[in-house]
């Protein structure tokens, strides 16, 4: 099932609030160079590499339930103590796990935040995210899954080779722009469509508009959730950067998303640099908790660092 | 030398308003200084009370906006095209009146400067002092009667001295020695003809035309008169001028002495009244002041004196010399016995013997020394004094012509300030780092 966007895309500098303008985002839309699809097929092709020498000895990440059983690999920290084979435990008093090859008729699914705080760095954190996402429709191909891409009022299904021209248009479609983030896609309910037969759900974005437990309840027996999470290299680290730019403090923070101002100085800048770490600490831990796999990206990193970062290609 | 900062264009300085602006608006810059961000959910949870102190405050003044102010500040200072001019030290100029009779005489137009020779010549000074004299100062220079004593006034150019000065000015009636003010820093103004030409000095173009009147009084009532065609005649003198008189002072100018009588006897052929004391009287064309009593103790000195064979004795103070101003016309070892001046004659001796020499070559010897020291008389002006002032041509001076005094040097100093700009400018791009924003 292939979907064409339903968000029309118009331009951001007319975002409003209220009666108030709000400030245009520096990178709302999105755009792949004609170099992209070979950077895909890289990507594929070290993944495929990586399955190979994984399959039946060390493991890639995204094996898990639900394939025809292969063989055994030594169990690794962090590993759903699920997978083990406690028969082999019990023989060889050593953890091994099964490994399975993947079926074809498994779905991975992708949430794409859109909102318009995505649309903030240069290159814009959705630019970067709809990169990753793309990356993912490459590995899902070259592990043999589909994959179905889902922002807020709209999605696409990558079916097969053909379908990835199709997939960057529909990744090109997409605009940060107000309200469509990752929680109004959880709090719409409209999720429990499409993690009905998913086995992989991947959730990209700031989460600025999000609490952990509404992402990590979406983590199931079934289902590995992978949350990476794509921050502006100012927001990560806003002292460092202003200083490579001789910006000076204070500064006026507006929020993209409701025009809200605030002025901070420096030690305010930096009061909120701790903070944001332990904020990124909370959710890294809430995640481990929850079996689930947490990824800090920033939008000024390349797709292939971030994959490297992971899923160790 | 004087070295002053001149600007050719002094409304340039309005533009030095644009680096105070630019500072101004750089200082509040900081207030609208946006940053855009995802959400403030963190900055509201750490700012809290640092936000509200915040508010207030206002963005710092980094040193590449004090430097890009000051590349503003050098080309608005540029544009007002600022030179650096070295020029001479202020001066004194000199306008030196005239001290003749012939200031009094009427003016031919007799326009709104005065009515008299001198009123006018002083207008004009005053015009060429305003024109010619700027930053500097000018002296006024005069004489008053009876004894020619200088009287000066120093004042701004084209300012007019003051009456008190010119009363005494014009009233002398000496005729005036030019030659001494022939340099490049005077003007002259002649109310009367001018042997030569001055070869330095200025000197305005000037003309009033023949004054008639008396020129010589010929004793009785009379005198010779010059009319307005230039013609001489003689006349009886006006009958409100009052009587000339010799007047006399001192022993041996008294009735019975050689001196005395020779006095009284030149007085009469010139139709002069005699008076005696130190009071002087209107009309009086001469003084003869002898040396008076000898100081006790005093050195005194006895010789055959002069070239006629009389003889005196003097005597002059331990403290040195006799106060006589004027012309030295007899002396003794380097000392004055006889001086004089116009309208005035100084005698040191105090005792004249009798003449044992040639009596006539006595009187003719004195009798010359009178008619040289003796004034023409209120009234009497001399045919040259009447006739002469009549100055058309201009005569700038080398004062003007500048070759004496240093002329203004200027350097220009906005090509400098320009590129000292355009290299700040060039430090601040090039140095600046990343563009802002």
């Amino acid at each position: 099932m292939n979907a064409k966007p339903s968000k029309v895309a118009r331009n951001p500098a007319d975002r409003q609030v209220g009666a108030f303008d709000l400030p245009a985002v520096p990178s709302p839309r999105v755009r792949f160079d004609e170099r992209f699809p070979t950077r895909l097929e890289g990507l594929e092709a070290r993944f495929r590499a990586l399955k190979l020498r994984s399959e039946g000895a060390g493991g890639a990440r995204l094996a898990g339930p639900g394939e025809e059983f292969i063989g055994h690999r030594p169990f690794r920290e962090g590993e759903d103590p699920r997978n083990l084979d406690w028969n082999l435990f019990a023989r060889f008093d050593q953890p091994f796990v099964r490994v399975f090859k993947r079926e074809a008729s498994e779905r991975w699914a992708v949430m794409i935040d859109t909102s318009a705080s995505m649309g903030l760095g240069k290159p814009g954190k959705l630019q970067a995210a709809c990169e990753v996402a793309a990356g993912l429709g490459a590995i899902a191909h070259a592990a043999g899954a589909r994959l179905l891409l889902v922002a807020a009022g709209a999605s696409f299904e990558f079916l097969r080779r053909t379908d990835l021209k199709p997939m960057l248009r529909f990744l090109e479609g997409l605009v940060a722009e107000d309200g469509e983030g990752l929680g109004t896609l959880v709090a719409s309910g409209s999720t429990s469509q499409f993690l009905r037969d998913t086995g992989r759900l991947f959730a990209i974005g700031d989460f600025w508009d999000l609490d952990a437990k509404d992402l990590l309840g979406l983590a199931g027996r079934d289902r590995e959730l992978f949350l990476m999470r794509m921050l502006s290299p100012e927001e990560l680290d806003p002292i460092g950067y202003l200083r490579n730019r001789e910006l000076e403090w204070p500064m006026d923070m507006i929020d993209v998303e409701d025009g809200a101002r605030m002025r901070i100085g420096e030690e305010a800048a930096r009061a909120y640099e701790h903070e944001l770490e332990k904020d990124l600490e909370r959710w890294e831990r809430q995640s481990a908790g929850h079996r689930a796999k947490w990824h800090l990206a920033t939008s000024d990193d390349s797709m292939e660092a971030t994959f490297a970062g992971v899923l160790g290609l | 030398m004087i070295a002053l900062l001149t600007f050719a264009q002094p409304l340039g300085f309005a533009a030095l308003l644009a680096p105070v602006l630019f500072l101004v608006a750089a200082r509040e810059r900081g207030k609208a200084e946006p940053r855009l961000v995802g959400s403030l959910e963190i900055w509201r949870r750490v700012a809290g009370d640092r936000q509200e102190a915040n508010r207030a405050r206002k963005a710092p003044l980094t040193p590449r906006i004090w430097l890009m102010a000051l590349a503003m500040a050098l080309v608005g200072f540029a544009l007002t095209k600022p030179s650096w001019t070295t020029a001479a030290e202020p001066r004194i100029w000199r306008v030196v009146l005239d001290t003749a009779g012939s200031n009094g005489l009427p003016a031919r137009d007799g326009s709104d400067a005065g009515p008299t020779r001198f009123d006018q010549a002083v207008a004009r000074g005053v015009d060429w002092s305003r024109e010619n004299c700027s930053g500097d100062q000018v002296l006024w220079l005069g004489a008053q009667a009876p004894d020619g004593t200088v009287v000066v006034e120093l004042c701004a150019p084209g300012a007019r001295p003051s009456k008190a000065f010119l009363d005494r000015a014009r009233l002398s009636a000496i005729p005036r020695s030019w030659e001494i003010f022939d340099a490049a820093d005077c003007l002259w103004l002649p109310t009367s003809g001018v042997p030569e030409p001055p070869r330095y000095a200025a000197r305005p173009s000037l003309e009033f035309g023949v004054a008639p009147g008396p020129v010589q009084d010929l004793g009785g009532g009379e005198a010779l008169w010059l009319d307005a065609a230039g013609n001489l005649s003689s006349d009886l003198l006006p009958p409100d001028l009052p009587r000339p008189s010799l007047r006399l002072l001192g022993e041996i100018t008294d009735a019975g002495t050689a001196l005395g009588d020779l006095a009284r006897i030149w007085a009469a052929s010139r139709g002069l009244a005699i008076t005696v004391g130190e009071s002087s009287q209107p009309g009086e064309v001469l003084f003869i002041r002898s040396g008076g009593v000898p100081e006790q103790g005093a050195p005194d000195a006895g010789a055959t004196l002069g070239r006629d064979g009389w003889r005196a004795r003097a005597s002059w103070p331990e403290n040195g010399e006799l106060v006589m101003a004027g012309l030295t016309w007899l002396g003794y070892q380097d000392r004055p016995l006889v001086r004089w001046r116009a309208g005035a004659i100084d005698v040191a001796f105090h005792q004249l013997d009798q003449v044992s020499g040639d009596p006539a070559a006595f009187a003719v010897s004195w009798a010359t020394l009178f008619e040289q020291a003796a004034l023409p008389g209120d009234g009497i002006v001399s045919v040259a004094e009447r006739r002469a002032a009549s100055l058309p041509k201009l005569l700038r001076g080398r004062a003007e012509g500048a070759t004496e005094v240093m002329p203004a040097k200027d350097t220009p100093l906005a090509p400098a300030l320009a590129i000292l700009a355009a290299c700040l400018l060039f430090a601040i791009t090039f140095y600046g780092g990343r563009p802002t924003g």
